[in-house]
């Protein structure tokens, strides 16, 4: 399986659309974004305060989130069960099972884009090779989060045989 | 007068040994001796203490020289080690001294001896001195690259830590921005509690900074230290509640203190705007499990109360925060005596070094 890998040569300072305000009278509604409203996503994350901004603004984009997990087991677990269409998965959580190493289990017995967010710059070549499809460096908004897991979704379709 | 001189004598002869040691007195020396005649002894002469030099005979029944040699360098010792002998024939004393002797002296020319002993010392001494100062600077070295591995360890520690910091800022801004889309304006009040969430992250990563202790590779920090730092703070910014608190010792990992200090933060802003009268902050510990209670005398919660939709951003926080961070429960109850109370409980790392109360 080939993976597109939109994210990683710019990892650090990923280009992002023209920049263009949102205004309080231009609202986001479900389905704006088209490619991402109806997919399901599951979130691996530790931070709590991270946990509750990605699912606010999966949700309003018309987004499902399939679960939440906050360690790499359990992360394992989740998506194995619930099988989503789009992995968010932090690198660095406590336990003995890290993001990365939750992903190289995933992704024989599941393929499925996984983009990492993470405060790391230097994991990005390891991502690559386990075949994450995206690479996100924190810290994440949703005005700039939400169009790269959407390029990243894009190129993962595209390359899918 | 005459100088000390520790001698082991590898020597089968008794004669020849007391003819070695009128010579050394000659040249000013005041002899302790030794002999042995064979590797074994020689071993534990070696062993039971330090010799200034060793004078060895070239052939004995039961040892030779090169076998002394070897036995001095299995040692691991650096004495002078000096061949004396009658005649061997020049080939054997080149041999010997590639071997490693430091001087060859005939018994025949004995007045030799001395002034031998005093240069190889000399020499012995030298070597001693430059090989002390090579581990000096090796030592040196490992100590300065430990150290430098320590502040990169803690250079490390704190960018993650600053980066964390900015996630939280900018996820508050970010869940704000989305609560407001469709508004003209944002509240004064939602800036403002966003500016007292970065001075509280400000304080706690001040304290994690200069206050942190390491207990088994965990960064640790008293949350008396932290909520006696973050309460005076927070009660510069309101005067119309008085802020009270009684904050028990106890040692807290990094991330909690964060976390602690948030959810203090957003617990007591609440109870400021929904309630009158002072605000009673408790934290306490028992059995590794630790309290923190924000107490208000205002109406209370509406019967049927639900955090969880309740469509409160601070309180949709404080319940992500206990949670997912401190893995700890989260109860809203009324008072008997009138107000709100809130219970947040979770685990504390043990406390070595700190009185259970």
């Amino acid at each position: 399986m080939r993976i597109a890998y939109p994210q990683l040569p710019t990892a650090a300072a990923p280009h992002l659309p023209a920049a263009r305000w949102r205004t309080a009278d231009e609202p986001r509604s479900p389905g704006a974004s088209p490619g991402l409203a109806g997919l399901r996503v599951v979130i691996v994350e530790d931070e709590g305060i991270t946990q509750l901004q990605l699912r606010k603004m999966l949700m309003q984009e018309g987004l499902t989130v399939a679960g939440t997990a906050s360690n790499g087991e359990r992360a394992v677990e989740l998506v194995l069960a619930t099988q989503p269409d789009i992995v968010l998965m932090d690198i660095k959580m406590p336990g003995p099972v890290d993001g990365l190493e939750a992903a190289r289990r995933i992704l024989p017995r599941f393929p499925t884009c996984i983009i990492f967010l993470t405060a790391y710059v230097d994991l990005a070549v390891d991502a690559q090779q386990i075949g994450a499809c995206g690479y996100i460096v924190k810290p994440i908004d949703s005005v700039t989060l939400l169009p790269q897991v959407r390029a990243a979704y894009q190129a993962y379709n595209q390359n899918r045989p | 007068m005459s100088k000390p001189l520790n001698v082991l004598v590898v020597e089968d002869s008794s004669d020849d040994v007391l003819l070695l040691m009128r010579y050394l007195k000659r040249s000013g020396y005041e002899p302790a001796y030794e002999m042995v005649g064979t590797a074994e002894d020689m071993r534990a002469a070696l062993a039971r203490r330090r010799w200034d030099v060793v004078l060895s005979d070239y052939n004995m029944p039961r040892f030779s020289a090169p076998e002394a040699l070897r036995v001095l360098r299995e040692s691991g010792q650096d004495v002078p080690f000096i061949v004396v002998s009658g005649s061997v024939g020049e080939e054997t004393a080149v041999e010997v001294m590639r071997s490693g002797a430091h001087d060859y002296v005939m018994k025949d020319s004995l007045l030799r001896l001395g002034p031998a002993i005093e240069r190889e010392m000399q020499e012995a001494a030298v070597r001693n001195e430059r090989r002390r100062a090579q581990d000096d600077l090796r030592s040196a070295y490992s100590r300065m690259e430990a150290l430098n591995e320590r502040l990169l360890n803690a250079m490390r520690e704190t960018h993650h830590r600053v980066k964390n910091n900015l996630q939280i800022i900018i996820a508050m801004i970010d869940m704000q921005a989305m609560e407001h889309r469709t508004d003209a304006q944002v509240p004064l009040e939602v800036l403002s509690r966003l500016g007292m969430h970065i001075r509280t992250l400000a304080v706690v990563h001040d304290l994690l900074t200069h206050h942190v202790r390491e207990v088994e590779d965990q960064q640790r920090l008293s949350a008396k230290t932290v909520l006696e730092t973050l309460l005076p703070l927070l009660q510069v910014t309101v005067d119309t509640h008085e802020i009270r608190y009684r904050i028990a010792e106890a040692d807290l990992l990094s991330k909690q203190c964060t976390v602690l200090a948030l959810v203090t933060n957003e617990l007591v802003s609440n109870a400021i705007k929904h309630a009158s009268g002072p605000i009673v902050v408790t934290f306490s510990t028992a059995d590794s499990v630790a309290s923190l209670l924000v107490e208000d005398g205002g109406p209370g919660f509406p019967a049927g109360f639900d955090a969880h939709t309740c469509a409160n951003m601070g309180l949709e926080l404080v319940t992500a925060l206990v949670a997912t961070d401190l893995e700890g429960t989260l109860t809203f109850e009324n008072r008997k005596e009138g107000g709100a109370r809130v219970r947040v409980t979770f685990v504390v790392p043990p406390q070595q070094g700190r009185e259970e109360p």
